[in-house]
C-alpha cells in the first residue's frame, strides 16, 4: 500500500522517533510503514490520519 | 567515548557488558565443571548467555520504552524465584514419600508466571513487533515440534540419544532464526 507518511512527517519537521512517540509505536514501525514494507492496522491508520488532520484515503492509497 | 553518538555509545556499552559477562561466566563454569561430555560442554557454552543477556539489557534499561522496562523487571523476578526454587528443592531433604514430586515441581510455578509475562509483553508490544514475535514463535514452535518428531525416525536408525532439555535450546535457536527473518521482511 502506497502512503504519504514520509512527506507529511517531513512537512512537520518531525523525526521518525518524534512521530513514533506521538503514535505510541516503535521507530521501526514508522520506518516500515514509510518504506511500504508494513501496512498499518485500521486503528493505527485512523491515529495517523487524526494526527495529520487528514482522511485515511488522503494518506494511504491501495496499490 | 565522547566522539560517539548516544545510540552507538549505548550499543557499544551493551556489547562490552555482554561479552565481559559471557567471558567471565564461561571461565567460572569451565573452572567449576571441567566439561567433558557434549552435554556438559553445551551447558558451559549456553548457561553464561543468561547473565550476559541480563547485564546487556540492564545497561539499556534507561533508554527502554516503559512496557519493556516492566517486562524486564517481571521476567527477572520470575527467573530469580525459579532459581531460588531449584536451590531450595535441592537442599530440602525429605523422607521418601510419593508426594516428593510435588516439591520438585514447585520451581515450575515461577515459570508459569514467566510464560504469562512473555505473553503480556508480546500483547503490549506495538502492532508490527507483535506480528514479528508471533511469526518467530510460530516458526519456533512448529520447527521444534517437527525436529523432535523427526528424531523418532532417526532414533530407529540408530541416531545418538536426544536429551529432552535440548528441545528447549533448539526452541530458542529456531526463535532466533525466526525473528531474524521476520524482522528482515519489515526492514
Amino acid at each position: 500500500m502506497k502512503n504519504r507518511l514520509r512527506e507529511l512527517r517531513a512537512a512537520k519537521e518531525w523525526s521518525q522517533s518524534d512521530l513514533a512517540d506521538k503514535l505510541d509505536v516503535s521507530r521501526q514501525t514508522i520506518n516500515a510503514i514509510e518504506t511500504e514494507k508494513y501496512d498499518p492496522s485500521l486503528p493505527l491508520a485512523f491515529k495517523i490520519a487524526r494526527l495529520f488532520k487528514q482522511t485515511i484515503e488522503d494518506i494511504f492509497e491501495a496499490d | 567515548m565522547k566522539f560517539m553518538n548516544p545510540q552507538v555509545k549505548r550499543y557499544f556499552l551493551s556489547a562490552i557488558g555482554f561479552l565481559g559477562t559471557y567471558a567471565l561466566g564461561l571461565m567460572v563454569m569451565n573452572h567449576e565443571l571441567h566439561p567433558v561430555t557434549a552435554a556438559q560442554i553445551l551447558t558451559v557454552i549456553t548457561f553464561p548467555l543468561c547473565p550476559a543477556v541480563f547485564v546487556s539489557t540492564a545497561i539499556n534499561l534507561k533508554w527502554m520504552r516503559p512496557h519493556r522496562k516492566k517486562y524486564f523487571w517481571r521476567f527477572t523476578a520470575g527467573m530469580t524465584a525459579y532459581v531460588l526454587g531449584i536451590d531450595v528443592a535441592n537442599h530440602i531433604h525429605t523422607p521418601p514419600s510419593p508426594y516428593n514430586f510435588l516439591l520438585v515441581l514447585l520451581p515450575v510455578l515461577p515459570l508459569i508466571y514467566v510464560c504469562f509475562v512473555i505473553i503480556r509483553y508480546i500483547a503490549d508490544s506495538d502492532e508490527m513487533w507483535r506480528k514479528i514475535y508471533m511469526e518467530a514463535w510460530a516458526f519456533s514452535g512448529i520447527a521444534t515440534g517437527f525436529t523432535c518428531f523427526s528424531y523418532l525416525f532417526l532414533r530407529d536408525m540408530g541416531a545418538p540419544v536426544f536429551r529432552a532439555e535440548w528441545a528447549f535450546y533448539l526452541m530458542w535457536v529456531y526463535y532466533g532464526i525466526g525473528i531474524f527473518f521476520s524482522r528482515w521482511r519489515y526492514r
